[in-house]
């Protein structure tokens, strides 16, 4: 480490400065911090997959998944809606300034039935795959 | 219930204790007007919109069909603490602290027909791009 990318010894000051910035990092740096939240279950894939359209019934969706979190009526449909949230949450904490960040993702999930009480259709968006731990809050 | 959930977020991780502080919060990513340039009011089905965007957040019903709306919201807080540097010779710790929380909401909705035929859409922007801006008055 206190050689040059040509192999030579880093003159003595050199190596003084290296060591004075990196105490400094390290004195900056007093914490960091994860954290990670849901607000829901997440849904098993079997279980999506195992509703057929035409074939499951109201009832079996509601043994399957549990009641949903909302119930709504349009078009001529009665459409169940799950939803779940993920948070991840990262800090750093310095002396001086403190960095946080919070993603929140939803996966959402619609049961539509016909006026019989059988799905008509079932649309799902997984949305929390994609979410990370970050720390720096400017930018996108 | 976004609401609650983001001012108990951004409270407890503004707990940190230094001099300036920055949190930002987004909840799910926003669509952008070329992602949703394929949608042709007339032709396009629910099923092509949840094809290429996701499912959307809330389904609605209208008097003349279905609106489903996709939600985005950024929410930016910034602090400064004034009365920091004085706990270093002063035995109590004092605070005098400027600070200010953005909240940018985003929300793209497309309205369907009866048959699930797209008849129009639009995103509803944030009036202004939040900024980090500790400056309450």
């Amino acid at each position: 480490m206190s050689r040059d990318h040509e192999g030579r010894r880093m003159p003595r000051r050199l190596r003084l400065v290296w060591c004075a910035l990196l105490s400094f990092l390290f004195i900056l740096l007093t914490d960091c911090a994860f954290n990670r939240g849901n607000i829901g279950e997440e849904f098993k894939s079997e279980r999506v997959e195992s509703i057929k359209k035409g074939v499951t019934t109201r009832a079996e969706v509601v043994s399957l998944l549990g009641a949903p979190d909302r119930i709504v009526q349009a078009n001529s449909y009665d459409i169940f809606q799950y939803y779940r949230y993920d948070i991840k949450a990262g800090s750093l904490l310095l002396i001086l300034v403190n960095f946080s960040r919070l993603n929140i993702k939803s996966d959402d999930l619609y049961v539509l039935f016909n006026r019989d009480g059988i799905v008509e259709d079932v649309v799902f968006g997984k949305r929390t795959g994609r979410i990370e731990f970050q720390f720096w809050p400017f930018g996108e | 219930m976004w609401r609650i959930v983001v001012v108990l977020l951004i409270t407890t991780v503004s707990c940190g204790c230094g001099a300036l502080s920055f949190v930002r919060v987004t909840i799910n990513e926003p669509i952008k007007p070329e992602e949703a340039a394929f949608i042709l009011p007339g032709q396009t089905t629910f099923h092509d919109v949840v094809k290429q965007l996701g499912a959307p957040s809330e389904i609605k019903e209208t008097t003349d069909g279905a609106v489903s709306t996709y939600h985005f919201l950024d929410v930016k807080y910034s602090r400064v603490n004034f009365g920091w540097i004085a706990r270093f010779w002063l035995p109590v710790n004092p605070d005098f602290i400027l600070s200010r929380g953005r909240l940018g909401t985003d929300r793209f909705e497309v309205w369907f027909d009866r048959a699930w035929i797209v008849r129009e859409y639009a995103f509803a922007h944030r009036p202004s791009a939040p900024s980090f801006l500790p400056q309450p008055f």
